[in-house]
């Protein structure tokens, strides 16, 4: 197991944004967090990061806790936020050398790992610009760039579509299927859930900060006594049936 | 509510939000090396006050760069935010009398620094031009007088997109100035003064009757945008004591460092030094800040005659350069990027001292160089001195400095 989370609960100051959340992320395994704007997905996500603490409960990464071994939990994580977080002043390959030297890795073992998916993503002729002139969708493929050159044992993305041109969609969608061909994890949230559909493992609803449901799209269908639904008519139903949509 | 009890209500804000900020700007210390720097600066100027004789020239050349800055330099407070081109366009008509009111107070507000500065400049006048009280009074409205004709020209923009004519008004306004206050100084106080004196009063009554600018539709978009340039200016000199959110410095490339930059982080290869030092020289702010203090340094201490002046000035340099970067130590903590990433708290500490102190030591070299070419082998001393100075202020003044305001909050 690589990601285990029992009971958090956190959220901003005193106010409680997610309740006793409690999942689990495989080895080698995709899983969607999914939910209505508000539901929480983010606050999950940074929790796990460590950029908030929970009120209660545990995160643990291969057993590590963010407490007691920040360093070593923290070079575990790579993450991809929903908008792009680039370095004033700094060039794209300013901006590869400074993850390889934050994660004491060797510039040259990234650059060899970084070059593939700069060309991939067509950013190879810009190593000298800056990354906050680039377009919105350009800044997206750096960060995912950066996110996987570390090779970390779970990619935590929030909202990575979001941006991306239908051909980088595609692209990426091979990259983390190749993530966790290499027996890394994920764990994704995102709206788009034809794309999540087609690559997550396993999902997790999130419902006003706590989870509603989670497991495969059979578990959820069976669950819901739907018929061999998509993830779509799955959460059609619980915005119609369940609920969601009079509780916004 | 009404356009008025807005913009009314915008000032209020924006004072209090001032009168927050100052509390930051003048803290303990600072205050105390400000005070300090204000008597020495007395001390000196008294000094330079003595050996001067009547008609003297130099002095007047210095008044005229400095009666130009003065006048030259006009900001207008607005307070006019992006969401106005939106949501107040249809008020258009209303918010005349509130532009006419903005440029008044600023103006007015923009009278004290040109009050203070011809009354410290008072001694130099009377003792190079034997001028009266009187005369020195008409010195003074004769800058308020180019300041108000100054401003008219700023407000140009505000009406027009013609920015090549906005550059040619501008021009013609140096010039003007340039001319004026030559007069002013080396021709005739009298006829100057009141040449410009019935020139401001004769513009400043088309204004507010608004037969200038007034007829024509307001440019929202540009003027919003130097609203910004003003305020953002205003953060930026803020952000040098406290982190504000508000803060939007410029960067540029710089891409003949690099080489340089990578030299450097060799040396010392941590993720937090590898970022702040390119930050620090590619950031606008940051570095006109150092290149003015620098330059500052170097330039008193190559007119400074009195060695325990120049050495006592240089500490206090040293002081005033490294007070202003110990937001770089604090920008390592809070950066978002560095909270994810596996950098301990105490490596975004260390690097912030040690970029610090480089800061600092070239600080000390280009003043002893420059001390040591004013006062020969006195001015070696500056060195060791200076480097002491610099390696208590980085290693053991800031951490001091870090935990004092942690305490407080």
């Amino acid at each position: 197991m690589v990601l285990e989370v029992e009971g958090l609960t956190g959220g901003y100051t005193r106010k409680e944004i997610i309740k006793d959340i409690s999942f689990q992320v495989e080895a080698g395994e995709i899983v969607g967090l999914i939910g209505l704007n508000g539901a929480g997905k983010s606050t999950t996500i940074k929790h796990i990061i460590g950029l908030m603490e929970a009120f209660q409960g545990e995160i643990k990464l291969n057993g590590m806790t963010i407490k007691n071994n920040p360093q070593a939990y923290r070079k575990s994580i790579s993450f991809v936020p929903e908008v792009p977080m680039l370095y004033r002043g700094l060039t794209l390959k300013e901006h590869l050398e400074i993850t390889a030297m934050a994660y004491d890795l060797k510039f040259e073992t990234v650059l060899e790992n970084a070059m593939p998916l700069l060309k991939k993503f067509r950013l190879d002729e810009r190593m000298n610009w800056f990354p906050e002139d680039f377009s919105k969708g350009m800044k997206q493929k750096l960060m995912i760039t950066m996110a996987l050159i570390s090779s970390p044992q779970l990619l935590l993305i929030d909202e990575p579509f979001v941006g991306l041109d239908p051909i980088a969609i595609m692209d990426f969608e091979e990259l983390l299927i190749k993530e966790k061909e290499k027996g890394h994890s994920v764990l994704l949230s995102t709206h788009m859930l034809q794309n999540a559909e087609k690559i997550c493992d396993s999902f997790i609803i999130l419902h006003k900060g706590m989870i509603h449901a989670k497991g495969t799209v059979r578990e959820l269908s069976t669950e819901l006594d739907l018929e061999e639904a998509s993830l779509e008519e799955i959460y059609r139903q619980l915005v119609e049936e369940e609920g969601f949509r009079n509780d916004t | 509510m009404t356009l008025k009890e807005l913009f009314r209500k915008r000032r209020n804000l924006y004072y209090k939000e001032l009168l927050k900020y100052s509390r930051y700007i003048f803290n303990d210390h600072f205050s105390l090396v400000l005070i300090f720097l204000i008597g020495a600066s007395g001390f000196a100027y008294s000094n330079y006050l003595e050996n001067l004789i009547a008609g003297d020239l130099a002095s007047r050349v210095i008044l005229f760069a400095l009666f130009l800055l003065l006048t030259m330099n006009t900001s207008l407070t607005l307070l006019v935010e992006e969401a106005d081109q939106v949501f107040l366009l249809a008020k258009e008509e209303e918010f005349y009398p509130i532009l006419k009111r903005a440029s008044l107070l600023s103006y007015l507000q923009s009278l004290l620094p040109v009050g203070i500065i011809v009354f410290i400049s008072y001694p130099i006048l009377l003792l190079t031009m034997e001028t009266s009280f009187f005369e020195a009074l008409l010195v003074f409205l004769s800058l308020a007088a180019l300041k108000w004709l100054n401003l008219m020209i700023k407000l140009y923009p505000y009406f027009f997109y013609d920015d090549e004519t906005h550059q040619k008004y501008l021009g013609l306004s140096w010039i003007v100035t340039m001319i004026s206050l030559f007069l002013l100084l080396f021709v005739n106080i009298k006829i100057s003064s009141f040449i410009l004196l019935f020139a401001a009063l004769f513009v400043f009554y088309l204004f507010i009757n608004g037969n200038i600018y007034f007829s024509h539709r307001l440019k929202w978009n540009q003027m919003i945008q130097l609203e910004e340039n003003r305020r953002n200016k205003l953060y930026r000199f803020i952000a040098v004591f406290v982190d504000i959110p508000q803060v939007d410095s410029g960067v540029k490339r710089l891409a003949f460092l690099d080489r340089l930059f990578d030299q450097l982080t060799r040396k010392y290869p941590k993720a937090t030094y590898f970022y702040s030092l390119r930050m620090v020289v590619r950031n606008t702010e940051y570095r006109k800040l150092i290149f003015r203090l620098y330059l500052l340094a170097a330039f008193f201490l190559f007119i400074s005659s009195s060695y325990l002046l120049s050495l006592l000035f240089s500490i206090l340099f040293i002081y005033l350069l490294g007070f202003q970067l110990i937001s770089l130590v604090q920008l390592n903590k809070k950066l978002i990027q560095f909270r994810i990433y596996p950098i301990s708290e105490q490596e975004k500490m260390d690097s912030g001292l040690y970029l610090i102190h480089q800061i600092l030591i070239l600080l000390v070299i280009i003043m002893g160089i420059t001390a040591t070419i004013n006062l020969e082998w006195r001015g070696l001393s500056f060195f060791p001195i200076g480097f002491l100075m610099a390696y208590l202020f980085s290693y053991y003044y800031v951490p001091y400095r870090l935990r004092t305001n942690e305490d407080v909050r």
